[in-house]
């Protein structure tokens, strides 16, 4: 039961929130799910590393009649062949010192010639003595930077990929909406697309304060990936800024740097002057004013961040806290420094 | 903050290769993941997606998951908000019915359905127009019954900060809800 302090009218919402009945995982949708995960948590095993017993009963030790005589006939058969061959290579093994075998190789070949008999019938029967054979320079290397996405596909000394330079500007908007067109929307003079059927277009009306994020395309209209509707009274996280807007400076007059298209004013002694330049990424936060020459970003904060470049289908993102980070697709989430244990963020660099 | 009973007994297995610590762990905490994201997205198969690649992150960071005293489901709940955002980035148009596909595959009576549907939809609707913070506080709260703690761990955000949100977003779901009943209602009356 929750226990917060709540109002009357705070505990019923809560209430309704709780009665409402909870979307369920379909069976066949979480088995499916689960075969997939144990699919993966099977190719994760280091080489040699015994799978689950109780999960994997053909590994268990034969029992019936057919599994014994099939011991027996290996057996027989590996005696038979020990012999032969300890016959004919005896003087050899033991006045021979010209060993032409590599490290890994000795490993599989020593034990089999000096106690032939013993380590023959197990291996056949268990299937689990094979993995020494497999040598470890094909263990991957997990390091701690690297996510375990890239450390299972990455042999031990590939180098990570370095990412190349996006020039696609990931736009957030935060704003008043001065008319809704079927499903475009327009804030601070900004056209954004949405989905024609999300949601939130059967809740917002002209004059609400609305947060879009997504990206700026070539012919300035942004496509939203994601459009909440802010509440009247809920302070932003940073009151001083309403718009964020991450790219590339493609140029700089004087105090006004061209981002994406867009005006972003920065003041004349702002320090960041002396560094920025065309190409460089920037990620700024600020506030839409009207001037003389239009439309102008008033930066509130800003900050260079090309100092990391990132491949095609990465982007950098200040999330609610004001930390920076870059995402990249299939290189696993960042958890950044969570202080979970799990340390898998620090590949995609932290910019903030 | 501790572990549920044997939680960290089957993250210990799970990590010597034992397949059957890794299904408990998933039984544990699937149908909250679940629970989750399908309030954050728009379609039953993304929810299913999105949860099928939680926890294929998990048993991939099993190796290297160390016990630092935060339940296993906070790390999960983590993957899960960071994989909606990148869902989000990832997908430049939203499609599909919130909740509406899931009329067709449940097996309950038809009228209980449909209310019950219509209840999901409604907080659905209201719950997706609000920020992102207040969302994820919101159904790690009170649908999901995390405390604070834990979700202040979860959401990189001090417990005390969570709370004074919680006010915040819980009077701006009660706006939401009003929207979302108003013009709910609306549409009705005007298939009639």
């Amino acid at each position: 039961m929750i226990d917060d302090q709540l109002s009357p009218e705070e505990r019923q919402l809560v209430q309704k929130i709780q009665a409402v009945a909870k979307p369920k995982l379909e069976a066949t949708a979480r088995e499916t799910i689960r075969q997939s995960m144990l699919s993966e948590f099977r190719g994760t095993l280091p080489p040699g590393q015994p799978h689950a017993p109780r999960m994997r009963p053909r590994f268990s030790f034969p029992t019936t009649p057919i599994w014994v005589a099939a011991a027996v006939v290996v057996l027989v058969v590996g005696l038979l062949i020990v012999i032969q061959n300890g016959t004919s290579n005896h003087a050899a093994l033991e006045g021979s010192s010209t060993p032409t075998a590599t490290p890994e190789q000795q490993i599989v070949v020593a034990p089999t010639q000096t106690a032939p008999v013993p380590v023959v019938a197990p291996t056949a029967t268990e299937g689990v003595t094979i993995t020494p054979l497999v040598s470890p320079e094909f263990i991957p290397s997990l390091t701690r930077t690297l996510p375990p996405t890239t450390a299972q596909v990455a042999p031990s000394g590939t180098p990570v990929p370095l990412p190349t330079l996006t020039t696609e500007s990931v736009v957030t908007i935060e704003g008043p909406v001065t008319s809704i067109t079927d499903n475009v929307v327009t804030i601070y003079g900004f056209q954004i697309e949405v989905a024609p059927q999300h949601p939130i277009l059967q809740i917002i009306d002209v004059g609400d304060v609305v947060r879009v994020e997504g990206v700026l395309d070539s012919s300035g209209v942004v496509l939203a990936a994601v459009v909440s509707n802010l509440p009247d009274a809920a302070p932003a996280a940073d009151s001083r800024a309403t718009v964020g807007l991450d790219g590339p400076v493609e140029a700089i007059n004087g105090n006004i740097l061209i981002v994406n298209g867009i005006s972003v004013q920065l003041a004349p002694n702002d320090p960041l002057l002396q560094t920025v330049l065309p190409g460089s990424f920037v990620s700024v936060q600020g506030n839409f004013e009207t001037s003389n020459a239009g439309i102008v970003l008033v930066v509130v904060n800003i900050a260079i961040v090309n100092n990391i470049s990132v491949e095609s289908g990465c982007w950098y993102h200040v999330d609610a806290m004001g930390m920076g980070h870059w995402h990249c697709d299939g290189m696993g989430m960042g958890m950044g420094n969570d202080g979970m244990g799990m340390g898998m963020g620090d590949a995609m660099g932290m910019g903030g | 903050m501790q572990q549920p009973p044997n939680e960290r007994e089957l993250i210990t297995q799970a990590q010597s290769g034992d397949e059957g610590a890794v299904s408990l762990l998933y039984e544990t905490h699937v149908d909250a993941i679940f629970e989750y994201v399908r309030y954050r997205v728009d379609s039953k198969s993304t929810a299913e997606d999105l949860t099928s690649e939680v926890f294929l992150r998990m048993v991939r960071g099993l190796a290297t998951y160390r016990d630092q005293g935060t339940p296993l489901r906070a790390w999960l709940f983590r993957i899960a908000a960071n994989l909606i955002i990148d869902h989000y980035r990832q997908r430049k148009k939203v499609s599909a019915g919130p909740l509406l596909d899931e009329l067709a595959s449940d097996d309950t009576d038809p009228i209980e359905r449909l209310a019950r549907s219509e209840d999901q939809l409604r907080l659905h609707l209201a719950i997706r127009a609000l920020p992102e913070d207040y969302q994820d506080l919101l159904l790690l709260r009170f649908v999901e019954n995390l405390p604070h703690t834990e979700i202040a761990t979860i959401m990189n955000k001090s417990a005390d900060a969570l709370r004074a949100m919680q006010h915040r977003a819980l009077k701006a779901l009660a706006k939401q809800f009003e929207r979302v009943n108003a013009n709910l209602g609306q549409q009705k009356g005007d298939e009639k």
